[in-house]
């Protein structure tokens, strides 16, 4: 399970080091597949986060002593 | 001659008067050194000018303004104003209504002055530099939303990442009022419930006046206290300010700022795409290297064939078996040589053979018990008795006992 609050970057620098240690390839098998397995997560995971944004443009604006946003265009 | 007797402020105000009349002094020029600088409460500061032999009073009002460089002691200006008589002291001072530092520009000099106060105070210092997030969840803007900035900075988010979520924080990038704008802007960003993780601040190229505002002490301090890091963007490449010193990041220009600041999503993607694909060829080469190992133990000749090995295991069986039925079939004649003696042994005590020499046997009728003494008879009990060749039933008539 991949916690929520990883970033993006911490996602992907831990694919990064299965990718490394898979391709050092001195894994037991058992251990390559729950690393391969892990990789998988992690890569849907990168991928969830990078279509998270909603390509929204807003502006800050101060109304009554209070910031709100506004649609910026 | 009579004398004229003048009060002290009859004389003062004759002398005041000189002044007054003399156009030189109505409009000069005093280079000299700044020493006991006061800016009081009032917002009028009062300092005196000196040279090695001399000195004069100054006074500067606050409608003035106050200079954009630090008034310290020691600092060489040039001060423009004109020289009167203050009454109440009766001294004559110098009113100035304009100061410069002597041989640079006033915006140099504060530069300058600026810069050296804050690196003394740390600001600039490495490990006050916050690192970017590789993949921010939204990004903020800090700049004039009717600039040319803003839409360099939305165009190159746009292309590299499509979906990338912006806040604009408008401020006046320009004038008195900038950078108090500035300031607050980058405050309301760090105060937001739905945050950014990064800010750009800046505006696009203009004079040293117009990017004067980035080099004000109240956004080099909100700079430095964002907990967001920041990336400044002012001007073009040459332009460098305070705020460039401080920010986290300095972007020569906004473009290069929001390229700074917002990955290409393609290549995030072809990344991963492409470490997927190393993952898989990785797990591949183990997966095979396994298979080569069994292979190479399958060829070893025990595991490779394993009915050779059955072979050579059935070859000791029918060695053994072989010994196996000699041994026995030794042992099977032994016996039956025994067996042989033991049954003409037996065969000479069998009660056939008596029967056959003419002796007969008696058994009890009812129980088929053999009898063996005339006791356990008695008159009238029916008895069988055996031959060799047959048996007969019969009745008891008499018993007699030896």
């Amino acid at each position: 399970m991949i916690e929520n609050n990883m970033t993006f970057e911490e996602a992907l620098n831990e694919l990064e080091s299965i990718v490394a240690l898979l391709e050092k390839g001195d894994v037991p098998l058992e251990e390559a597949i729950s690393l391969f397995e892990r990789g998988i997560e992690l890569s849907s995971y990168c991928d969830k986060k990078l279509n998270e944004a909603e390509g929204r443009i807003t502006m800050l604006i101060k109304e009554h002593d209070k910031f709100k946003e506004i649609p910026f265009n | 001659m009579e004398s004229i007797v003048f009060s002290v402020s009859q004389l003062t105000a004759y002398i005041k008067g000189l002044f007054s009349a003399d156009t030189l002094l109505q409009s000069i020029f005093v280079h000299g050194e700044i020493s006991n600088y006061k800016l009081h409460s009032s917002g009028h500061s009062y300092f005196t000018l000196k040279d090695e032999c001399s000195k004069i009073r100054c006074v500067m009002f606050k409608q003035y303004g106050q200079p954009v460089f630090d008034m310290q002691d020691g600092l060489e200006v040039l001060a423009y104003g004109y020289v009167n008589v203050y009454d109440r002291d009766g001294q004559y001072q110098l009113y100035v209504t304009d100061v410069e530092p002597f041989g640079i520009g006033s915006m140099h000099l504060a530069f300058e002055q600026l810069k050296q106060k804050l690196d003394d105070e740390g600001l600039f210092d490495p490990r006050y530099k916050k690192s970017l997030p590789l993949l921010p969840k939204r990004i903020g803007v800090v700049t004039s939303d009717s600039g040319a900035a803003v839409r360099d900075i939305l165009n190159v988010v746009k292309r590299r990442y499509p979906n990338m979520d912006i806040v604009i924080a408008s401020a006046a990038v320009q004038g008195k009022a900038a950078s108090v704008q500035i300031a607050e802007a980058i405050e309301a960003l760090n105060m937001m419930p739905n945050p950014v993780d990064v800010i750009i601040v800046g505006r696009g190229g203009g004079s040293a006046e117009e990017l004067w505002p980035f080099n004000e002490e109240i956004v080099a301090r909100s700079i430095h206290n964002s907990r967001i890091p920041v990336i400044s963007a002012v001007g073009h490449e040459i332009d460098f300010t305070i705020a460039d010193m401080v920010a986290d990041k300095r972007a020569s220009t906004p473009s290069v700022a929001a390229e700074m600041a917002v990955p290409v999503k393609m290549e995030l993607q072809e990344n991963i795409i492409s470490l997927c694909n190393r993952m898989e060829h990785a797990i591949d080469i183990i997966v095979q290297r396994k298979q080569d190992r069994l292979s190479a133990l399958k060829s070893n000749r025990a595991i490779a064939y394993p009915r050779h090995l059955i072979i050579d295991k059935y070859q000791h069986i029918d060695q053994l078996t072989r010994y196996l039925f000699v041994n026995l079939g030794h042992k099977v004649k032994l016996e039956k040589a025994q067996y042989e003696n033991i049954k003409y042994r037996l065969e000479a005590f069998s009660p056939l053979s008596a029967l056959k020499r003419g002796y007969a046997m008696v058994f009890n009728a009812n129980s088929n018990e053999l009898i063996k003494s005339v006791r356990k008879i008695s008159i009238g009990q029916e008895v069988c008795i055996v031959f060799n060749d047959g048996q007969i039933k019969a009745l008891t008539t008499d018993v007699t006992i030896n």
